[in-house]
């Protein structure tokens, strides 16, 4: 049998580990007592660095019986040395936990067993497949729970809160006033914040550089007369009437990214944002099924639940979402931190970020708000894409199809892990994603689209130099990259990336780059846009380590969705833990007594 | 910390840590470590030859020091004064099989010119006068690839009895192509421009029967070093390597044209080469790789021999260099060149290298792989691969210079492994976000 030219690597592992057998075999043991999985595969590592034969076993592994004996009797091994290698192939071929271990680090030696063809109406069934949805619910944190109720059931999230005139502040960047007199009004649905000085003097504004420079930022701090706090990080004067050379006049000033506050005590943040009404509420699950509510509830620190709002009587409010952060920090940097954590969540769910937040304190009263935003654009469809469903299928009938699963939580709960990192390329390009809802144009969007995979490729170290400007170097770089990382792109990858490189450089002219009569082709640039999105999509699930379906597009019947799995040897143990935070259910429970 | 050379000693840094065989004779027996039973079987297989006409396999995995070890066994042999006449070719990289054929017959020739005259059969003058004559006639078309003659081969052999010495008769009859023939020559098909290797190799059997001839008592021991490493590039299908096995199999074959002992053809190949044509082969010797502390003797004589007993590596450096060796004193050998040629002062100061100047010459040498454009988009997936935690990779096109040096191919196509060495720094420069 010919062993090709590659077979003295495995001749010269063999015999390395053999050299080392029993502290190759000391740790392979070792690996299957380490619970933590950070640990486990960096243990992982150091084993494969300190012995790089492993993978070799691997190959051999993936060979048929019949072909890995022939090899192994054609390296002419003595005795011991082949009792040796008989005993390693054994023990990882027979133990399914230890393999995927390997598998983790060594994909590509180590790859998850070939699974038989699947039909179309099997690609629904991801995982094990004979596991039983969770009948058991989680109970929420009391206060949580409580607060959930009390969003959806008293109406409280859309009635607009009051502020106390101001006792005293300063406002612009101004001296402070000991007896500034100021009514606030507030615009929920802008989420301005206004003072409104009458018969007030006009705040002097801090000195200027020369007469058309002023500063870009000023601050307004008041004391309200109810002894709560606000705080602007910018103010200006909108519009003042009285007549000159008085000191005192009536005047209107505006407040960006400020902050209220009676007491810092806050143990849950609010913000609620418009749905589209493409979201289906039932595909985010959580809260009272029997009431209609639903929602999503993702553990961790700190806790972010989405409760789906319905109220039929308000038309303008008819679908809202509610997102629920825990409060845990106190200082304004922290809390910035917290309500930036929800924004990339909101972008994969194509929900706009809300624009005010309200702190309730433990009696559920609100004791803090804060404007986070003051863009309250809605956001944009990519075509064939419903706005839940940009990334993982959220729709009515995915619920059903893929019995009971709700893929977006395991998404969300593997996005969130990369907040932990310093820098994450993911939440860079997703910044970048977050425009692409913004435009309406197809060509544009798919011209950012394929922007933002560059921005993510150049992120990731796999773009270098001015690699960005050729196209045919961009395929390269996305397919090497996927293919290291066993990610799987869809069909047109490659020639959906080139039109939006074309289209960046040439605008419409890009789709066909003559001088004259370029125009879109409507219906391979929609395509195009759906591979990019999808090619995108899975990207970041590779990144993450997201092993469920992506969306791919509407079934037929548009109830329900086509996927896409993103990985083409998903580690069972990474499988394993999305199918359960898929089936995972909270459930809000208020007992009577609290 | 620097340690004194020895007084009266020299240092020879050209040759420090060269991976490749050394070429004096004093050099390839003092630097020669270990493998005591292996040089005794061989020794014992050329005192008693078993006749079998193959050739003899110096097997072993790459870069385990096989080339050494058969410099070792004939210059052994030679000290020994065992009947051989020896011939040395190295295959490595040049190409065809045809060019070492052409290599053996000029060696062959030389050493048929270089009889002196004491040495010839007494009355046999005239012999050896055909055979330099016959041998010669082909020497202007050996090597040419535009030379124009035509070439009858012999119709018999014929062996004439002068005295108690057989004749063979040359296999061919050459004559240069006058003008009228060459250009009738593509109708007939006789004007040749070169030889073909089989008719090379019959050409190298006459010439194997001249020197049985001249010396009757001893046999041609031609070394064929790296058979299969003749055209790396061929790395899959290895035509040039296949066809050379084969005419060195029919140089081992008996019977030779005047039915005198056929040639000993002893050759390194690697193992995975030895078991595909295990039937071409005699199992000569195999070589394993060698223990640490072998590497590790290895350095200290190239310490003693070429840098006057002056250490190079602290203790712990040898042994963390030893330990990502893989296991070959070849790739061991040219790791301890590379960093220590890096660190030539501290090298010519004697100050020892410590393991944080290797990781700083190996960032170094990172940084200078991702400037180079050639390389960059390679190591770019090389740096994605570590960034994941993976010490493997699959590349579409070849590492081209980053082979051996930060990969090493499995034995599956495309498939690469990053060198430990590289993988650890990597690894640190990522942690500190010191690549962009």
């Amino acid at each position: 049998m010919s062993r090709g030219g590659g077979m003295p690597v495995v001749e010269q592992d063999l015999t390395l580990l053999y050299r080392h057998k029993d502290a190759v075999l000391a740790r392979l043991d070792a690996l299957g007592t380490i619970q933590d999985p950070a640990v486990r595969r960096e243990a992982t590592l150091r084993l494969c660095l300190d012995h790089p034969g492993i993978g070799s076993v691997g190959d051999l592994l993936k060979r048929s019986e019949h072909e890995r004996l022939g090899i192994v009797d054609g390296l002419l091994l003595d005795d011991d040395h082949n009792q040796f290698v008989t005993r390693l192939l054994r023990r990882i071929d027979q133990d399914p936990v230890l393999y995927a271990t390997l598998g983790q680090v060594l994909p590509l030696s180590f790859p998850p067993p070939t699974k038989p063809p699947e039909t179309p109406d099997e690609e629904f069934v991801w995982g094990p497949g004979n596991s039983e949805i969770a009948t058991e619910s989680t109970a929420l944190d009391s206060l949580l729970a409580r607060l959930v109720v009390f969003l959806c059931s008293e109406d409280q999230w859309f009635r607009p809160i009051s502020f106390a005139d101001t006792v005293r502040g300063s406002f612009s960047g101004s001296i402070e006033q000991a007896n500034l007199q100021l009514r606030i009004e507030f615009d929920e649905h802008k989420g301005h914040l206004e003072v409104v000085g009458s018969e007030q003097p006009i705040p002097e504004t801090p000195r200027t550089l020369s007469k058309n420079i002023r500063p870009f930022q000023n601050q307004a701090n008041f004391d309200l007369s109810d002894g709560s706090h606000l705080h602007a990080i910018s103010s200006h004067v909108q519009s003042r009437s009285g007549k000159p050379g008085r000191s005192t006049t009536s005047w209107r000033g505006l407040l960006d990214s400020w902050y209220w506050w009676k007491s810092e005590s806050v143990r849950y943040w609010v913000g609620v944002s418009k749905l589209s009404s493409w979201l289906c509420p039932n595909a985010t699950w959580h809260g009272r099924t029997s009431a209609g509510w639903f929602g999503l509830h993702l553990p961790g620190t700190p806790s972010v639940s989405l409760v789906t709002l319905r109220q039929g009587d308000d038309r303008t409010h008819r679908n809202a979402i509610a997102v629920v952060i825990e409060g845990v920090e106190r200082n304004d940097e922290d809390r910035k931190h917290i309500l930036e954590s929800c924004r990339e969540l909101l972008c994969v769910m194509g929900v706009q970020v809300p624009l005010v937040f309200y702190g309730y304190d433990e009696n559920l009263n609100i004791c803090a708000a804060m404007q986070v935003t003051s863009k309250g654009s809605e956001l944009a469809r990519i075509s064939g894409a419903p706005t839940s469903c940009l990334f993982v299928p959220s729709l009515y009938g995915d619920w059903l199809a893929f019995r009971d699963r709700v893929w977006l939580v395991p998404f969300l709960r593997r996005l969130r892990m990369e907040r932990l990192k310093r820098i994450s390329s993911v939440l860079e390009s997703l910044l970048y994603f977050r425009s692409v809802l913004e435009e309406l144009r197809v060509e544009l969007q798919i011209s950012k689209l394929g922007t933002t995979i560059r921005i993510l490729l150049h992120s990731e170290g796999s773009l270098r130099g001015d690699d960005y400007l050729d196209p045919s170097r961009v395929w390269l770089s996305l397919r090497a990259y996927t293919s290291n990382r066993g990610i799987l792109l869809p069909e047109g990858t490659k020639d959906a990336l080139d039109l939006s490189h074309r289209l960046a450089l040439l605008g419409d002219r890009g789709v066909s780059p003559r001088r004259i009569e370029a125009e879109l082709d409507v219906e391979r640039a929609l395509q195009s846009l759906s591979t990019l999105r999808v090619a995108y999509a899975s990207l970041i699930a590779g990144m993450i380590g997201y092993t469920g379906p992506i969306f791919q597009g509407l079934a037929p019947d548009r109830s329900s969705s086509l996927v896409h799995y993103p990985l083409k040897h998903p580690d069972p143990a990474e499988v394993a833990a999305d199918e359960a935070a898929a089936i995972e259910r909270f459930v809000a429970r208020v007992d009577a007594t609290s | 910390m620097s340690t004194e050379p020895t007084p009266g000693k020299v240092k020879l840094l050209n040759t420090l840590f060269d991976h490749n065989p050394p070429e004096s004779e004093d050099l390839i027996l003092s630097l020669y470590c270990n493998r005591t039973t292996e040089l005794e079987r061989g020794l014992d297989g050329l005192r008693a030859l078993d006749g079998a006409p193959k050739i003899h396999a110096i097997h072993g995995l790459p870069r385990s020091g096989k080339s050494h070890f058969a410099k070792v066994l004939l210059l052994k042999a030679k000290e020994e004064a065992l009947p051989f006449l020896f011939v040395e070719v190295n295959a490595n990289n040049r190409g065809s099989a045809k060019a070492v054929l052409e290599e053996v017959f000029f060696k062959l020739l030389h050493l048929i010119r270089g009889v002196l005259a004491e040495q010839v059969p007494e009355g046999q003058t005239a012999v050896y006068d055909e055979y330099l004559a016959e041998l010669s006639q082909y020497e202007n078309v050996v090597g040419r690839t535009s030379a124009q003659f035509t070439m009858e081969r012999s119709s018999t052999i014929r062996s004439t009895n002068e005295g108690r010495f057989e004749v063979g008769l040359a296999p061919f009859k050459i004559r240069a192509a006058g003008k009228n023939e060459a250009e009738e020559g593509d109708k007939s098909g006789l004007v040749q421009t070169s030889l073909s290797e089989r008719e090379l190799t019959e050409i190298l059997r006459y010439a194997i029967d001249a020197l049985g001839w001249l010396y009757s008592s001893q046999r041609i021991l031609l070394l064929v070093d790296d058979l299969d490493l003749l055209d790396r590039k061929g790395r899959e299908g290895q035509p040039q390597s296949e066809l050379l096995v084969d005419y060195l199999q029919m140089l081992a074959e008996p019977p030779t044209l005047a039915a005198r002992p056929p040639c000993l053809v002893l050759a390194t190949v690697r193992n995975a080469s030895f078991t595909d044509r295990d039937k071409d082969f005699r199992d000569f010797v195999g070589l394993g790789l060698l223990e640490p502390e072998n590497h590790i003797e290895i350095y200290q004589r190239h310490i003693e021999l070429l840098n006057a007993g002056a250490e190079v590596f602290a203790p712990d450096t040898l042994r963390w260099l030893e330990e990502r060796s893989g296991g070959q004193i070849g790739m061991f050998l040219r790791r301890c060149h590379e960093v220590a040629f890096h660190f030539y002062k501290d090298l010519k100061a004697g100050n020892l290298i410590t393991i944080e100047q290797i990781k700083r010459y190996v960032k170094k040498d990172i940084r200078d792989l991702i400037r180079n454009p050639e390389l960059a988009s390679v190591m770019s997936a090389v740096i994605g691969a570590v960034r994941s935690d993976q010490p493997e990779l699959i590349l579409a096109d070849s590492p081209g210079a980053l082979e051996f040096k930060v990969l090493t191919q499995t034995n599956e196509p495309q498939k690469y492994r990053i060198n430990d060495m590289y993988l650890d720094v990597l690894r640190e420069l990522i942690n500190r976000k010191e690549l962009s």
